[in-house]
């Protein structure tokens, strides 16, 4: 699963409440149009009957003057002039019914819209000037300005939350914990006193874990090495006693001779115990040389050979001179652990048989490729790179922590994966931004 | 005898006394005036309220000068003013009616109406017995509401004849024009049949007719169409919101010709073309039936006590206020009727003479909204 930042899961968790308050707006501005659009009708009827008194009285004043007077065209000229949708003169509508009032509100006129209907004064002869308007809908009487500003309070709002509070998880959370990260290496140090009160509990917490951690660790160390070690003088000891039993003569020159086999094979497995250990603690020191990378997996794959055919392991390599910036005795101690695990790995299966190819490629990078046909990394994947995770009933589990020091000390990077063309294991050395 | 003496002085001082007494009351009696109610009617834009405001302070000044120069001439006569003021709504032009009809009611001798031809019209129905008389309209529809209802202004036919023209002059022979005429307006749309037989009989040629109506013109009724045309003027015979608008759009959109107004376009003082700053750019001339108000007033007989009065407003209304108490003056002292029945009686025999279009027709300028006086040419026809 590819990991979430903390900017965008205080989007997702902010984005929940904004849409509530949008829904929440939109609902009350639709609800208030909704109020106004009940009343707006009553409003309309009203505000008509007010502009029946001027319509009336000014159609009146072209009615007396007879053919000199322009009652049409004055009432096509008032409709436009006091946005109405319709005013004529003439005798009162059917629908506006039988009041004998000077002014009535007409029900159900044929298009829906309000029509009032007042009777023009002075006239012996009933004349009425009746005016109509269009009712606004729900739709018209939304107030957009309302719900646009809103919406932009709304996300005014949202944005600044999301910042402000961006900062402050970082000033509060993200920092510290850096921090705690840094002087997780250290011993205990005094925690500031603005941190947070759950990271303060956290640091004494992290502390005490280290702490038992480190007790774990030299633990293991000294449990892992002193048994290798214990494996490798066992034979030196029994040789020397042995040497040491038979007096001097023929006898004797042959179990000095076992103890000189013994002596010459045990010591140097006994320093790269040591060494390894000691690697395992301190930052790896490397000396670049632009030397040919292929000619440096050789020589790490010809000291494994006599492992590999004892084995009965098929090593194949597809290696091409690849010049390089990099430390070759290093790297070689990387390259043949990875590489003796791997044929300790393949050892299991029918066909055994390991992989080793350089590879150019575009988008990370130089890689150094071993696969296996093994088993797999199966539940070791995780934690692969933790020191003391090891399938060897004898291993300390450092090796591949001292390969990935080595590894990124050559500003390069070691990953594992399974192989998809053999089945078994697949370690990945990627030099990136380095093309042959 | 000295008792006797004694007596006569005192019978003799008592006699005088009384003869004294007696001569005082007469001579009182003789003195009392006979009250000529005077009601001045007039239409206020409410929707310009600055301008409405100026032209109403003007109107009452007016009346106010006038009745102060001729109050002595009257009541050496036997008569004293009874001046009142009204004033309405005028888009609601119905009151024009009631408020003749209400100053019938109240005695008054003579009603002096509204400018506007369709309000005077309404309001000489109000006022059936009582004589009317208008400062400014100019429907020939005027002369035939009776010999009690008269105007000072010359009429539209005389009024429209000048304007031809005048037209002429300017644009030349056969020179083709467009008009634009308000239907709702009662004297522009009789100005502008005036204008066309007179303009016909002079050879101008009338290219097309635009009917608009109300104050709120849209454009595309008359711009395009106006252009497509191509007259060399267009006959604009409008109240002054409605010119002053026309004019502006027609002069934005390229239109070049000139404009000819009838009194609906206002002075110098009052109305939408002077000081339009839309019109930049416009021009024409426009025609009225009073002068520039220096001309106008050296023209009556009372000029020497006006002119004096540092108040004395100079627009055309006032002008006609003074000539109307003036006229109304002069009539009261010569025929001296005792009522309401005996002066309507003089007015309608004798009225035409007084209240007439003294000043002729008066052409005005218009450039860049600017109205100025240019000459007035003596009337031809007959009141």
């Amino acid at each position: 699963m590819k990991p979430v930042s903390i900017r965008r899961i205080l989007v997702r968790a902010w984005i929940f409440p904004a849409i509530l308050a949008t829904i929440a707006v939109i609902a009350a501005t639709v609800g208030m149009a909704w109020i106004e659009y009940r009343n707006s009708r009553a409003h309309l009827e009203s505000d008509l009957i007010e502009k029946s008194q001027i319509i009336a009285r000014r159609l009146l004043g072209e009615v007396l003057l007879k053919d000199k007077g322009s009652p049409e065209l004055v009432a096509q000229s008032l409709t436009v002039d006091l946005d109405l949708a319709e005013v004529f003169l003439g005798n009162k509508p059917e629908n506006c019914g039988e009041s004998t009032s000077d002014v009535v509100v007409c029900q159900h006129s044929s298009n829906g819209y309000a029509q009032v209907s007042r009777r023009l004064p002075m006239l012996t002869n009933p004349t009425y000037a009746t005016i109509s308007a269009k009712p606004p809908t729900v739709l018209e009487l939304l107030q957009w300005r309302i719900l646009v500003l809103s919406a932009a309070v709304i996300g005014l709002l949202l944005g600044l939350g999301l910042y402000f509070q961006n900062r402050a998880l970082r000033w509060m959370v993200v920092l510290p914990i850096e921090d705690l990260s840094e002087s997780a290496a250290a011993q205990a140090q005094s925690v500031p006193v603005h941190w947070p009160k759950e990271l303060q509990q956290l640091s004494a917490r992290l502390d005490e874990a280290f702490l038992k951690r480190d007790e774990a660790l030299m633990g293991q160390i000294a449990g892992g090495v002193i048994h290798d070690i214990k494996t490798f003088l066992q034979p030196i000891w029994s040789a020397s006693l042995l040497a040491a039993e038979h007096p001097i003569g023929e006898r004797r020159t042959k179990r000095l001779e076992m103890l000189q086999t013994a002596t010459q094979s045990g010591l140097p497995k006994i320093l790269r115990t040591l060494e390894t250990a000691l690697d395992s603690s301190r930052q790896i020191k490397v000396e670049l040389n632009e030397r040919d990378l292929a000619e440096t997996i050789r020589d790490s794959l010809a000291a494994l050979q006599p492992m590999a055919d004892a084995r009965r392991v098929e090593i194949r390599s597809s290696l091409r001179t690849t010049v390089i910036s990099h430390d070759s005795v290093q790297l070689s101690r990387a390259i043949s652990n990875l590489a003796k695990n791997a044929i300790e790995a393949a050892s299991e299966a029918q066909s055994p048989l390991v992989e080793l190819k350089i590879s150019n490629n575009p988008q990370s990078g130089l890689e150094i490729i071993v696969s296996d046909n093994g088993q797999g990394l199966g539940d070791l994947r995780d934690g692969l790179f933790r020191s003391f995770r090891s399938t060897k009933k004898h291993g300390t589990g450092l090796g591949l922590v001292v390969s990935k020091k080595i590894i990124e000390a050559h500003r390069a990077t070691l990953s594992a994966t399974e192989s998809e063309s053999l089945g078994g294991a697949e370690f990945r050395i990627t030099f990136r931004g380095v093309n042959s | 005898m000295k008792h006797i003496y004694f007596l006569s002085a005192v019978t003799t001082w008592l006699c005088s006394a009384n003869l004294l007494a007696n001569a005082d009351v007469n001579v009182a009696k003789s003195r009392q005036l006979t009250p000529v109610k005077i009601v001045f009617v007039e239409a206020l834009a409410p929707r310009d309220t600055t301008s409405s405001e100026r032209f109403r302070n003007d109107y009452t000044t007016a009346i106010e000068v006038a009745k102060n120069a001729l109050e002595g001439r009257l009541s050496k006569c036997g008569y004293t003013f009874d001046l009142s003021t009204q004033f309405y709504d005028a888009s609601d032009s119905v009151q024009a009616k009631e408020l003749a009809t209400k100053a019938s009611k109240e005695g008054a001798w003579l009603l002096i109406g509204p400018r506007r031809s369709n309000h005077y019209l309404l309001f000489a129905q109000g006022s059936e017995k009582v004589p009317t008389v208008s400062l400014m309209a100019s429907a020939n529809d005027v002369s035939a509401l009776g010999d009690i209802h008269l105007t000072l202004s010359p009429l539209n036919s005389e009024m429209a004849r000048v304007a031809a023209t005048e037209a002429k002059k300017k644009a030349g022979k056969a020179a083709g024009y467009v008009s634009i005429v308000s239907q709702d307006c009662v004297s522009c749309v009789d100005f502008e049949k005036n204008f066309d037989q007179s303009a016909k009989a002079i050879g101008l040629r009338p290219l097309g007719r635009i009917a608009v109506a109300g104050e709120n013109l849209d454009p595309k009724t008359f711009v395009s169409q106006t252009l497509l045309l191509k007259p060399k003027f267009v006959l604009l015979p409008n109240y002054s919101k409605v010119s002053s608008s026309v004019m502006a759009e027609l002069t934005k959109a390229g239109l070049r010709a000139f404009y000819v107004g009838s009194d609906g376009w206002g002075d110098s003082k009052f109305g939408f073309v002077q000081n339009g700053i839309d019109l930049v750019g416009a021009h024409g001339f426009t025609v009225r039936g009073y002068p520039s108000f220096e001309q106008g007033i050296s023209r009556l007989p009372i000029k020497d006590l006006i002119q004096q009065n540092q108040n004395l407003p100079k627009s055309g209304p006032a002008l006609g206020i003074i000539g109307a108490l003036s006229s109304t003056t002069e009539l009261i002292c010569r025929n001296r009727p005792k009522n309401l029945s005996q002066f309507a009686s003089v007015f309608a025999t004798k009225g035409r003479s007084s209240f007439s279009a003294r000043w002729g027709v008066s052409t005005f300028n218009m450039n860049d909204g600017n109205i100025s006086f240019s000459h007035a040419t003596k009337a031809k026809a007959k009141l």
